[in-house]
């Protein structure tokens, strides 16, 4: 009896015991003084910066890590979307009055954003901390619909310039005695002698999710004709055109005539990369901003090198544009999101930001930094920039569903060349569905 | 007659049953029928972005049903949501007489019910994968053994046979579960008894085990149909609607005319026609129930 209650003495003290460490932990946290000016920013984004396997994830880290230090008393915190989901949650977060104080956007979303009033004018902070000549150290002309500038006011500020270009396994071309092509002819031919024995000589990503690869492509080969536009001034679908048939039926022939397996029409832009850095596919239309990524994942003895993507007649002209930065209209603390920006902007830490993730600048002024003098793969980015000014720049309008109209035209090249129907008659069969779906 | 009293009324059960009732009843009207009333009346509206700005009439309806690209997509409805139903519950089924039979091991049970419990999306990019040309396993093996097959996701057959079978791999354990608790609980006597009567396995499964799961099974494929009518995630991610239009259902139709293209009339005429749809499947389900006597 007596053993019995010297052991529930024994647990009611040691109770009691916990209790009070608990409970002085807790006051202790509670008695901490919180700083005035504390300040937390909150950055929707579809890279993470806590990927330290992805390059881009490593540059993010980097500019935020900067911020940091720079700032000590403001918290970043980062919140990921997947890319294409950003603008819908942003629209969703707009209309509830909640959402981050700085999100990244492109180009089809601006107009959108724009109308539902969801991301705030740079006007005022541009003109206060900008000089006038800054307008005209950015790559992306200024006032550009899509570089976010709409009715006089720019809405957000691109954070990279990424080029479609033709990406090819140098070490392979040179084995097979094959030059770089630069029309179709040549690409034709390479992609004929490459393709066999589970390589393909060619690839684009032609998967209907993976719906902004081949309109990218294809806004570099309609660029390429006199006047051939996908999208018209009212913003109608035009791709069926005589440029679009000669586009689509270049497609078919690749696989019809020189032998390159469908397999590409199921794949995304994620497949692609992944095959090509597998050493599967020897040339393909991507994106600038995985070059160096890519290029590091490869094995030894490959080499990837880039070029503009052949055309009808010769290089095709080169399709640019941005994922930009912008502040939304909900966000709580828009002065320190424009110091993000501001920041994200500056000459130094775009060039820490290419020397990380692989993502060309959006200023010129960057290319003046060490990075883009000394260090090889900087010196090499900085000779993409020369590839608008000798082969000129494709338009890049694009409508607000610009994932229907990809979706249309991957669809056309589906039905062309997997189910062999005539190509005039799908293009103007899927350019007079986009029409309707938006009505006009 | 003594005349009664306020006191007693309010006392009464049937009062006392009204107030219980008037507190789900407002949560109900509140998550169920504002929703669809107001579904209703954006299916009548000229919208932008979220907002309703003009009064469109029947418009937004006759472009739904006008469209031919609405009729295709009904009918790869109707065949994605037979043909999953049909499978899955095959399948499902199959597993639950195998483990009512033959086992009824915990682990195999687990086992069995792991792709219920994966997420949708996760389930698709896995099967997507195992689908890939060249990087899958699957069309690799096939290659390997000598067969000279083209991708599978690209063949609109295959394609649709592809998401098919992933929906159905998702869904089966749904069924299997159900049918499995149900054939637990017929009383073995009547196995028994067949037994005696010299009944071989098919028998007793026509005659015994059919009807008495037939209930259970109406449940089902009612909520089975709800399911795969109303299916995006495992369609989107596998195909997107490809090869060309032809795994495009009504409901990924939905979403992309809500959520990319953000015009909420005309995707609130598509609400209404998958509801309609899942009325109808519903209804004959409930009414070959009642009319094979299986209540």
């Amino acid at each position: 009896m007596r053993e019995r209650k010297n052991t529930i003495a024994i647990v009611v003290a040691a109770l009691l015991l916990s209790g009070l460490v608990t409970a002085g932990f807790v006051f202790a946290r509670g008695a901490e003084e919180v700083d005035p000016d504390e300040v937390t920013i909150t950055i929707w984004n579809f890279l993470d910066e806590e990927d330290q396997e992805d390059a881009r994830g490593r540059g993010f880290r980097a500019v935020n890590d900067a911020f940091r230090e720079k700032y000590p008393n403001v918290k970043l915190e980062t919140e990921i979307y997947p890319w294409d989901r950003l603008s819908e949650q942003l629209l969703l977060a707009h209309r509830v009055g909640e959402g981050p104080d700085v999100v990244r956007l492109t180009l089809m979303d601006f107009k959108r954003h724009v109308d539902a009033g969801s991301v705030r004018s740079l006007n005022e902070f541009i003109e206060e901390d900008w000089p006038e000549d800054a307008k005209t150290d950015f790559v992306l002309p200024w006032e550009a619909e899509y570089a976010g500038f709409f009715d006089g006011h720019k809405y957000a500020l691109p954070l990279e310039t990424r080029m479609v270009l033709y990406w090819y396994r140098a070490d392979a071309f040179r084995e097979e005695g094959i030059s770089v092509p630069e029309a179709w002819d040549d690409l034709a031919e390479a992609t004929e002698v490459l393709t066999g024995d589970g390589k393909y000589g060619f690839a684009v990503a032609f998967d209907i999710t993976s719906w902004s690869d081949p309109l990218y492509w294809f806004m570099s080969m309609y660029g390429a004709f006199d006047d051939a536009r996908i999208i018209d001034e009212d913003y109608r679908a035009v791709f069926n055109n005589e440029a679009g048939v000669e586009i689509f039926g270049f497609l078919r022939e690749l696989v019809e005539e020189r032998n390159l397996p469908t397999s590409m029409f199921g794949w995304t832009g994620y497949d692609l990369t992944t095959s090509f850095a597998a050493g599967t596919v020897l040339s393909s239309s991507e994106g600038s901003h995985r070059v160096l990524g890519t290029r590091r994942d490869l094995a030894e003895g490959q080499e990837l090198a880039v070029a503009p993507l052949p055309g009808p007649h010769g290089p095709a002209p080169i399709y640019a544009f941005s994922w930009s930065l912008a502040i939304p209209t909900v966000s709580e603390n828009p002065e320190w999101a424009w110091k993000y920006l501001d920041h994200a902007m500056s000459p130094e830490i775009q060039a820490l930001y290419t020397e990380i993730s692989g993502e060309k600048p959006s200023r010129y002024s960057s290319l003046e930094e060490p990075y883009f003098q000394t260090d090889d793969e900087g010196l090499e980015i900085k000779q993409w920039f020369e590839f608008p000014d000798v082969h000129g720049t494709a338009d890049a309008t694009l409508p607000l569903e610009t994932p229907l109209l990809g979706e249309a035209m991957t669809r056309a090249a589906h039905e062309i060349v997997l189910e062999g129907q005539p190509i005039e008659e799908t293009l103007d069969r899927q350019a007079e569905w986009f029409n309707s779906e938006v009505g006009r | 007659m003594p005349k009664r009293t306020l006191e007693a009324t309010l006392n009464s059960q049937k009062v006392l049953g009204i107030c219980f009732l008037v507190a789900p009843i407002i949560l109900a009207l509140a998550i169920l029928a504002y929703p669809i009333v107001y579904l209703i009346r954006l299916s009548f509206m000229h919208t932008v972005m979220f907002d309703t700005v003009s009064f469109a009439g029947l418009e937004n309806y006759s472009r739904v049903l006008k469209s031919a690209v609405f009729l295709q997509n009904l009918k790869t409805t109707l065949i994605y949501a037979v043909g999953s139903i049909g499978v899955s519950t095959l399948i499902g089924g199959a597993a639950a007489l195998a483990l009512h039979e033959v086992s009824s091991n915990k682990l195999i049970r687990s086992i069995f019910l792991m792709p219920w419990v994966i997420a949708p999306v996760i389930a698709a990019l896995l099967w997507r994968w195992l689908l890939n040309d060249p990087l899958g396993p699957i069309i690799h093996l096939i290659r390997n053994l000598g067969f000279d097959v083209g991708s599978i996701m690209l063949d609109p057959l295959l394609a649709f046979a592809g998401i098919i079978f992933a929906g159905a791999w998702r869904s089966f354990p749904f069924p299997m579960i159900f049918l499995y608790a149900k054939l637990q609980t017929i009383p073995s006597q009547l196995y028994e008894s067949a037994d005696v009567d010299g009944a071989k396995w098919r028998h007793k499964f026509r005659y015994i085990s059919l009807p008495l799961i037939v209930d259970v099974l109406v449940v089902c494929l009612i909520m089975l149909t709800i399911r795969y009518v109303n299916e995006i995630d495992i369609i989107l991610v596998m195909t997107g609607g490809g090869p060309g239009r032809t795994t495009e259902t009504l409901s990924l139709s939905l979403y992309k005319t809500a959520f990319q293209n953000w015009e909420f009339g005309r995707s609130g005429v598509l609400s209404l026609v998958l509801f309609g749809i899942n009325l109808v499947f519903a209804a004959s389900y409930l009414l070959l129930q009642h009319r094979t006597g299986h209540r």
